[in-house]
C-alpha cells in the first residue's frame, strides 16, 4: 500500500495508537482483571442486596462482551472460563466449593455456551470491521490516488498552454518549473541546457536558491559530479531520496546540502531524439520515495520541455535568419544608394559637357577651341572614373561567385611599385611619396592586380591624408627570401578606433559619416586578391597617427632572391 | 548692364566643378569655385555670391553643416540651389530650406534656367 508517500504519515498515525490498545496480551489482562473485579462486584452487591442479587453472572458477562468486542477470541474464551469458574466456586450456592447440582451445573454450562458465542460474535464484528476499514482504507487511496493523478493532469494541461507561449529557452524554464514545484511538492527546482560540443551545462532558471549558490552555477562542466550533470550523462531519471543516500552518493557535496538540510533530490534528462539536452533538476524539502507515478509524471514534464526547447530554438534560429536577411537586404540597399550616388556624380559632368559640347538653351554661345579640347579632356577622365566604378562593381560580383581569375607571371615588384608612385606623384602636389625598395624583386604574380591592390592602397593613402605628408611605400624582402612585404604608410586621419574591425567588410567606408567618395569595396577587394594569391593584407595604426597597410605576399614559382646590387 | 552677377559652386566632385565654371562663365556669370563647405565659408565674403550651388554629401563640411553656418552670419543670404545624386533630393532640399534643387545628373538648361531665375540681372 501507499504508505511510504509522504503525505500519508499523519494519517497513520492514529491506527498505530489503536493498534497499541489491541495488543493481545493486553486482551488477556482485561480478562483476568475484568472476571475479578466482576465477580468480587457480584459478591459485594449479594451482600448489599436486601433479598439476595438475582443476576448473578451478569457481570462476568459484560466483561466477556468487551473483551470480544475489543480483544481477540482468545481472551474471550479466557475471560469466559475464568468468569465460568469464578462464577461456580464463589457466587453459586455453596459458597466457596465447586457446584455438584445438576441446575447449577446447568447455569455454569450455559454461562459459558453465552461467553463462548458472544466470542465468537465479537470476532466476526471485529472481522467486519477490519474488513470495512480495509475498505475505507483502499477506497481512501484510490481516491487519494486519482486527485493526484487528476491534479498532475490538470498541471500538465496548464504545462502545455504555458509552453505554447514560451518563445525563449527561459520561459520553457519557468513554465517547467514553476508547474513542476507545484505539481510535486518541491522547493527548489532547475533547468540546465547543454552547450552544442555538449561540453558545458549552462544554467536557464534557478528557483528557490540563494543568489550567491545561484551565482556559482550559471556554467558548469558536464562531468560536474553532481545529480543533475549525472543524469544527463546517463539519460536516466535519478533519484536521491535520503539524506544518506546523498551523503554516499556525493559525500563532496556535503557542505552544501548538509546546509540546505534538503530531504529528497531528482534530476529527469531532458531527451530530444537519442541525446539528452539538458536536464531538470527539483529538491524536496523531506526525504520521500518516488513511485512509478511520480517518475511518470517527471518524465512527462522533461518531455515537453524538451519539446519546448526545441521549438524555442527554432524560433530562436527563424528570427535570426530573418535579422540576418533584414541585415542583407539593408546592406545592399544602403550599398545600392551608395552605388547610384558614386555612378551619377562622373554621369553628371559627362551629360553637363556633352550639353555644353551641343549647345543648349541659355548657354552664352558655342564653345571656342580651347574650351571644346578642355571639354572632351573632361569626358574622356570621367568616362575613366566611371569604367573604374563599373570594375569595382564587376569585381565584387567575380569575388562573390569565385570567378576572378589571376593571371600570375613573372614580375619585378620594384618596378610595380615605382610606376604606382609615380602615377600617385601626378595627382597630389600636397604629398612626398617615398619608396624604398631593392633594386628588382622578381615575384610570381597578376601585375594587373596586384598594382590596382597598390593603387587602391596609395589612394587610400592619398584621400585620407587631405592636409598632405609623406606617403610611404615599402618593399622588403623576408629572411628567408620566400615572400616579400610591401607596405604603405600614410600620416593622414588613419581610422577610429571603433571602425578598424571593418574596414576590410563589403561596402564598409570608414569615414561615412563625413561623405567621402567611394564604393567602400576598395579595401574589401584588395584583401581579396592579396588572398587570391595566397597572402595577406593587414592594416596597423600607429600611435603617432595615420595608417600602415602591409601586404605580404608569397614570391611564388621561379622567386630568385632580391637584387640590391 | 552692370557687373555680372555672381555664382559660387560648391562641389567635391572637380569634373563638375569644371563643367559649371565652364557653361556658367559662358553664358556671362562671375564663378567662384569651392571643393568642400568649409573652403566656400572661407570665400564667402570675398566672392558675396547672388546664387549658391550646392552639392550636399562633401567631406570636411557638408550641405547641411554649410547652409547652416552661411544663413547664421549677418547680412542677407543669397539663394541656394541644392544639387544631389541623392534618391531624397526635395527632402534635401527642404531640410536646408533651399530655394531650388536638381537632381544628379541634371539637365545643363535646366540648371542655366534656375540661375537665371534665381540671379539678379533676371529680376
Amino acid at each position: 500500500m501507499n504508505v511510504l508517500i509522504a503525505e500519508d504519515r499523519g494519517a497513520s498515525a492514529l491506527p498505530s495508537l489503536r493498534r497499541r490498545w489491541q495488543r493481545p496480551s493486553l486482551g488477556y489482562l482485561v480478562a483476568v482483571l475484568g472476571q475479578v473485579v466482576a465477580v468480587s462486584f457480584t459478591l459485594y452487591l449479594r451482600a448489599m442486596w436486601p433479598r439476595g442479587f438475582p443476576y448473578q453472572g451478569v457481570l462476568p458477562l459484560v466483561v466477556v462482551i468487551a473483551v470480544a468486542l475489543r480483544w481477540d477470541f482468545g481472551a474471550s474464551v479466557l475471560a469466559t472460563l475464568l468468569g465460568a469458574a469464578l462464577v461456580d466456586y464463589y457466587v453459586l450456592p455453596p459458597y466457596a466449593t465447586w457446584s455438584r447440582e445438576p441446575a447449577q451445573m446447568g447455569a455454569v454450562l450455559a454461562f459459558m455456551a453465552i461467553g463462548l458465542t458472544i466470542g465468537l460474535l465479537g470476532r466476526r464484528a471485529q472481522r467486519a470491521r477490519l474488513h470495512a476499514a480495509a475498505a475505507a482504507a483502499r477506497e481512501h487511496d484510490l481516491w487519494e490516488k486519482a486527485e493526484r493523478t487528476a491534479g498532475r493532469i490538470a498541471r500538465l494541461q496548464a504545462v502545455t498552454a504555458t509552453l505554447a507561449g514560451a518563445l525563449t529557452p527561459e520561459d520553457v524554464a519557468d513554465a517547467i518549473i514553476e508547474q513542476g514545484l507545484a505539481a510535486l511538492g518541491a522547493t527548489t527546482g532547475a533547468v540546465v541546457v547543454l552547450s552544442d560540443d555538449a561540453t558545458t551545462l549552462r544554467t536557464l532558471r534557478l528557483v528557490g536558491y540563494p543568489p550567491e549558490v545561484a551565482a556559482g552555477w550559471r556554467e558548469f562542466p558536464v562531468d560536474t559530479s553532481i545529480l543533475l550533470a549525472d543524469a544527463v550523462r546517463a539519460r536516466e531519471v535519478l533519484t536521491l531520496e535520503t539524506a544518506q543516500e546523498r551523503r554516499t552518493r556525493y559525500p563532496h557535496l556535503a557542505p552544501i546540502t548538509d546546509a540546505s538540510r534538503a530531504g529528497a533530490n531528482v534530476a529527469i534528462p531532458v531527451i530530444m531524439g537519442d541525446r539528452a539536452t539538458g536536464a531538470i533538476g527539483l529538491s524536496f524539502p523531506t526525504e520521500r520515495h518516488f513511485d512509478a507515478e511520480d517518475l511518470a509524471f517527471m518524465r512527462t514534464l522533461a518531455d515537453l520541455c524538451a519539446q519546448a526547447l526545441d521549438r524555442a530554438r527554432l524560433y530562436e534560429l527563424e528570427r535570426q535568419a530573418h535579422r540576418c536577411a533584414a541585415a542583407a537586404v539593408r546592406e545592399r540597399d544602403t550599398f545600392l544608394s551608395v552605388a547610384a550616388h558614386e555612378l551619377k556624380t562622373p554621369l553628371t559632368s559627362l551629360r553637363a559637357f556633352a550639353q555644353l559640347l551641343l549647345g543648349v538653351p541659355g548657354q552664352g554661345g558655342p564653345l571656342d577651341l580651347a574650351q571644346t579640347q578642355r571639354a572632351l579632356r573632361q569626358i574622356e577622365g570621367q568616362t575613366g572614373k566611371l569604367s573604374r566604378l563599373v570594375d569595382q562593381l564587376l569585381d565584387v560580383a567575380r569575388l562573390e561567385t569565385g570567378h576572378l581569375a589571376l593571371d600570375c607571371r613573372e614580375t619585378d615588384l620594384t618596378a610595380l611599385v615605382a610606376e604606382v608612385a609615380a602615377a600617385a606623384r601626378v595627382q597630389t602636389d600636397r604629398h612626398t611619396v617615398i619608396v624604398e625598395a631593392p633594386r628588382s624583386v622578381p615575384a610570381w604574380v597578376d601585375p594587373l592586380r596586384l598594382e590596382q591592390v597598390l593603387t587602391n592602397l596609395v589612394n587610400n593613402a592619398l584621400k585620407y591624408s587631405p592636409q598632405g605628408g609623406p606617403i610611404a611605400l615599402t618593399l622588403a624582402v623576408d629572411p628567408g627570401g620566400a615572400s616579400v612585404r610591401l607596405a604603405v604608410c600614410d600620416r593622414g586621419l588613419g581610422i577610429p578606433t571603433e571602425r578598424r574591425a571593418h574596414i576590410f567588410d563589403r561596402f564598409y567606408r570608414a569615414h561615412a559619416d563625413h561623405h567621402r567618395s567611394g564604393l567602400g569595396l576598395g579595401l574589401y577587394i584588395s584583401q581579396q586578391i592579396v588572398a587570391l594569391h595566397g597572402g595577406r593584407l593587414e592594416a596597423e595604426f600607429p600611435e603617432d597617427g595615420g595608417a600602415r597597410f602591409i601586404v605580404t605576399l608569397p614570391r611564388g614559382q621561379g622567386a630568385g632572391g632580391a637584387d640590391d646590387g | 548692364m552692370g557687373e555680372p552677377p555672381r555664382v559660387l559652386v560648391v562641389d567635391d566632385d572637380a569634373g563638375i566643378r569644371d563643367v559649371l565654371d565652364l557653361a556658367l562663365t559662358d553664358a556671362g556669370y562671375a564663378v567662384a569655385l569651392a571643393a568642400d563647405g568649409a573652403t566656400a565659408l572661407t570665400m564667402i565674403d570675398a566672392v558675396a555670391p547672388d546664387v549658391i550651388l550646392l552639392d550636399m554629401r562633401m567631406p570636411v563640411l557638408d550641405g547641411w553643416a554649410f547652409a547652416e553656418a552661411y544663413r547664421r552670419r549677418p547680412g542677407r543670404s543669397a539663394p541656394i540651389v541644392v544639387m544631389t545624386a541623392a534618391r531624397d533630393a526635395p527632402e534635401h532640399a527642404a531640410q536646408i530650406a533651399a530655394t531650388a534643387y536638381l537632381a544628379k545628373p541634371f539637365d545643363l538648361a535646366d540648371l542655366l534656367a534656375c540661375v537665371a531665375q534665381y540671379s539678379p540681372s533676371h529680376e
